[in-house]
């Protein structure tokens, strides 16, 4: 196994190398210039040149391309154009409410939503399974934005029991964390607990006619037993790989949420550094966010083994 | 089948899962706030806290927190003494000396000294409209002991207070290891005189800046005036953040979560007004000014006939009007130069376009222009509610007019970069024919600080690149008219801008600042709302 995560490690490699020069290309072919956005809407062109050769912009690509990877190779991203500060500083602040959102929405997804498909499946064809595959339409075509304007109007402005926005920062202690969270992680995980549920539903389904599950119920096991430890087990390998693609897509595609939410996170980070044309900090995001879900995809595959014996490394 | 004990089982579960998150969430509420927080949404986030080298509206407010002004604007727009104790003017009008007050001191303990004003006022002109214009006058500038300074000029240079006093071209002051840094080179410190210290750790870029009361501070005696007078911080701390979503930043200050929104989406105006517990107060009473800008170096408006055909098409503004701010009350036709509400509103120049829409008179005058049904490209920013607004009605007036349109929707940064191509777009991609976009009334209305009048033929004026010789002279005169001269010099200079057309005013619209009815003091002020003053119950 070690060689195995030792080679897939090693393919990263070439990985990242490709999406530096395509994250490097792609924010500086676009159009848009950072300097003209930085000195605001009555600079003049000799102090937009000025400014853009203090900030070594005028250098050719090919050169800025590899002073970037220079020192992004020794572990430093580089400065934020704007905030001067480290692009790894920005990342990391950025990452904490990223990551705990991604975590509390995949948390109540997970729990919803596979007691939820193994519930339809258990009773497939009933009102039960219709009802829930019925739930799981519209939320995956609920758009979070409208989820959350909704779950904001309800619990924050009616009820008055929840905050509408903002991250009060870890320092405000666990309760203060989860308050905040809690509606933008209920509108975003109402898709996951859509699309988990339905592969549970679909997965479970398929090993509920398995010849195994026959013989545990003519053992006279009794039926939650049959269920949860005989059949959701063996079903898990597709609901393992739903979550941990969906734990990429949070971490990396939670940016509407973050806006609707105005949740400091990665999303919001990476949408101003775009509209601001911030390079350092897009090829910073992009380059992390990247190493992020390469490895996101080699722990799902190593979690493979943990549900069937059959799959060695 | 499974058990129905299961099954309930399996229900209560699942819906308990449900409410688990919320229910932890909702636990406890918060505890009360033993300090005076003064919760504050500007209009984006501080992503520099240096307000020399940008002209972004979040660094001209970070200043004001952190920074002090040598002169300042009072109610009035007259220029009164701030960080200066007295000042004296050569009879010639040539040498003018200024004394510093006593006990000013930076937020590190240091104290303010003319050696720190002296590369203040440099670092400033460099980038700041105001003090450029002042500093194309100036011989030196030097200081004289630890409180007083020298400005020599080389003509004598009529509105040298204005020019110190400009609050969005603001020459702050800085410590003189600050002011030398280069200007194009961004600080990442930000250690002013001001009335709030700037908690350099609580800055968080995207998330919030954060300002604690500088109790070191002595403000002047006078009682305040907009931007004048005495700055008595009445909270013991600020934080300046955005939210991107105007519905959410609503939502926030409705629930009481935030304090003050400075700039509301105009379009929850009449939300807010009804929500209970939220004030809304139009702190601006000449707002701002809407821009419509053509490129003059290609056809169809390089020829000024092209020109003059918008000024018929926009006719008395309010359709524009109309479509920026929605509300009546918010709108303010006007097609004075200098703004309407401001010392040098006149009618000199204005013709029967102001009378309404003449869309025959505007296909005539493209007509003698030669215009020749090439698409007239508009670049707009949706994302800009404002420029988006006026972007479409300029369109559909052009298409009224048998004028071939292509409105080009971009994001805000490939629009503020494809402003500075110059090429015709019958030719070059990137080209443009119009772009909208707004300033402050009270930089608009000044003559020496409109950067959309700057009329040169060097080519190095702003995007747009009108030339106009004559009237270029004219608007570098006025700052030799003396003050009761400057109605008939604005009386001459607005008759040929009417003719040369640099710029299309689109009408004046006022920005409302909504804020918790908790709060009190927030000053009537020109440029943007300012936080000394400001209580909170």
């Amino acid at each position: 196994m070690l060689r195995y995560i030792l080679k897939r490690l090693l393919m990263v490699v070439p990985v990242m190398g490709v999406v530096t020069v395509v994250v490097f290309v792609l924010s500086r072919v676009g159009p848009g210039d950072p300097v003209t956005i930085m000195l605001g809407e009555f600079a003049t062109a000799e102090q937009i040149a000025r400014t853009r050769t203090a900030l070594g912009l005028d250098l050719p690509l090919p050169a800025q391309y590899f002073a970037w990877l220079a020192q992004t190779l020794q572990g430093n991203l580089g400065l934020s154009l704007f905030t001067r500060k480290p692009v790894l500083e920005l990342i990391a602040q950025s990452a904490a409410p990223t990551v705990l959102l991604t975590l509390c929405a995949m948390v109540y997804a997970v729990l919803v939503a596979v007691p939820l498909g193994v519930l339809a499946a258990a009773r497939a064809g009933s009102l039960v399974d219709r009802a829930v595959m019925a739930g799981a339409v519209l939320g995956f075509s609920t758009p979070v934005f409208v989820l959350g304007y909704i779950l904001a109007y309800v619990f924050g402005l009616r009820l008055g029991l929840l905050p509408v926005q903002g991250f009060p920062g870890l320092e405000a202690g666990p309760v203060a964390v989860l308050r905040a969270l809690t509606l933008p992680a209920l509108a975003i995980g109402a898709t996951f607990v859509a699309l988990i549920a339905r592969v549970t539903r679909a997965s479970m389904l398929e090993v509920l006619n398995e010849d195994y599950i026959r013989t545990a119920r003519a053992k006279g096991l009794r039926r939650p037993v049959v269920l949860l430890v005989h059949a959701l087990k063996n079903a898990a390998v597709p609901v393992v790989t739903m979550i941990g693609i969906g734990f990429g897509i949070l971490l990396s595609g939670v940016v509407v949420t973050e806006s609707v939410f105005a949740i400091p996170g990665i999303g919001r980070l990476t949408v101003d550094a775009i509209f601001r044309r911030d390079f350092p900090v897009i090829q910073g995001v992009v380059l992390v966010m990247s190493a992020v879900y390469v490895l996101l995809n080699l722990l799902v595959d190593l979690s493979y083994m943990l549900f069937d014996p059959r799959i060695r490394y | 089948m499974m058990r129905p004990s299961f099954l309930r089982r399996a229900l209560a579960a699942t819906a308990l899962a449900a409410i688990g998150i919320a229910a932890i969430g909702v636990a406890a509420m918060p505890a009360a706030q033993a300090q005076s927080v003064l919760k504050v949404l500007i209009d984006g986030n501080v992503t520099t806290v240096d307000p020399v080298v940008t002209t972004e509206s979040m660094a001209i407010q970070h200043g004001f927190m952190v920074y002090d002004q040598l002169f300042a604007l009072d109610a009035q727009s007259r220029p009164q003494p701030q960080m200066v104790a007295s000042y004296e003017r050569s009879a010639d009008g040539l040498k003018w000396r200024f004394v510093l007050r006593d006990g000013l001191k930076f937020h590190d303990g240091s104290p303010v000294e003319a050696k720190d004003v002296v590369p203040s006022l440099r670092r400033g002109a460099a980038r700041k409209a105001s003090g450029a214009a002042l500093f194309r006058h100036v011989e030196a500038v030097e200081a004289i002991d630890a409180r007083s300074f020298e400005l020599r000029l080389s003509r004598p240079f009529g509105p040298v207070l204005e020019m110190m006093a400009d609050p969005l071209n603001a020459l702050f002051v800085m410590r003189a290891a600050d002011a030398s840094t280069d200007p194009a080179r961004p600080l990442t410190t930000s250690i002013g005189s001001g009335p709030f210290r700037f908690v350099q750790e609580g800055w968080k870029p995207g998330d919030r800046a954060v300002y604690v009361k500088n109790p070191d501070y002595v403000p002047r005696a006078e009682p305040p005036s907009a931007m004048a007078g005495g700055k008595v911080v009445k909270v013991d701390r600020v934080e300046f953040s955005h939210i991107p979503d105007a519905t959410t930043s609503a939502q926030a200050l409705m629930s009481g979560e935030v304090d003050v929104l400075v700039f509301p989406q105009l379009a929850l105006m009449q939300v807010l007004e009804r929500a209970p517990g939220v004030e809304v107060q139009m702190l601006n009473p000449i707002g701002e000014q809407g821009i419509l800008r053509v490129n003059h170096l290609v056809p169809p408006f390089n020829n000024p006939k092209a020109r003059q055909a918008l000024l018929y098409l926009l006719g008395n503004q309010t359709d524009h009007l109309a479509a920026i701010v929605r509300l009546p009350k918010l709108q303010k036709p006007c097609w004075a130069v200098f703004g309407c509400g401001t010392p040098l509103e006149n009618t000199a120049g204005i013709g029967d376009w102001a009378k309404g829409t003449d869309v025959e008179k505007a296909k005539a005058l493209l007509r003698e222009a030669g215009y020749d049904g090439r698409p007239i490209v508009i670049i707009d920013p949706p994302s800009n509610d404002r420029i988006h607004a006026m972007s479409l009605v300029t369109a559909q007036k052009l298409r009224q007019a048998g004028v071939t349109v292509d409105v080009q929707a971009m994001d805000i940064g490939a629009w503020a970069s494809r402003r500075n191509e110059r090429g015709d777009p019958k030719t070059t991609p990137n080209g443009w024919h119009i772009f909208h976009t707004h300033g402050k009334m009270i930089s608009q209305g000044d003559p020496l600080a409109n950067s959309a009048a700057v009329a040169t033929c060097d080519g190095k004026n702003w995007v747009g690149w009108p030339c106009d010789e004559d009237l270029q002279k004219q608007l570098e005169a006025y700052a030799f008219v003396a003050p009761e001269g400057r109605a008939a010099w604005v009386q001459s200079y607005q008759a040929r801008f009417f003719q040369a057309l640099p710029y299309v005013p689109v009408g004046q619209f006022l920005l409302p600042t909504a804020s918790r009815a908790v709060v009190s003091g927030l000053l009537p002020v020109q440029g943007y709302p300012v936080m000394w003053n400001v209580q909170k119950r």
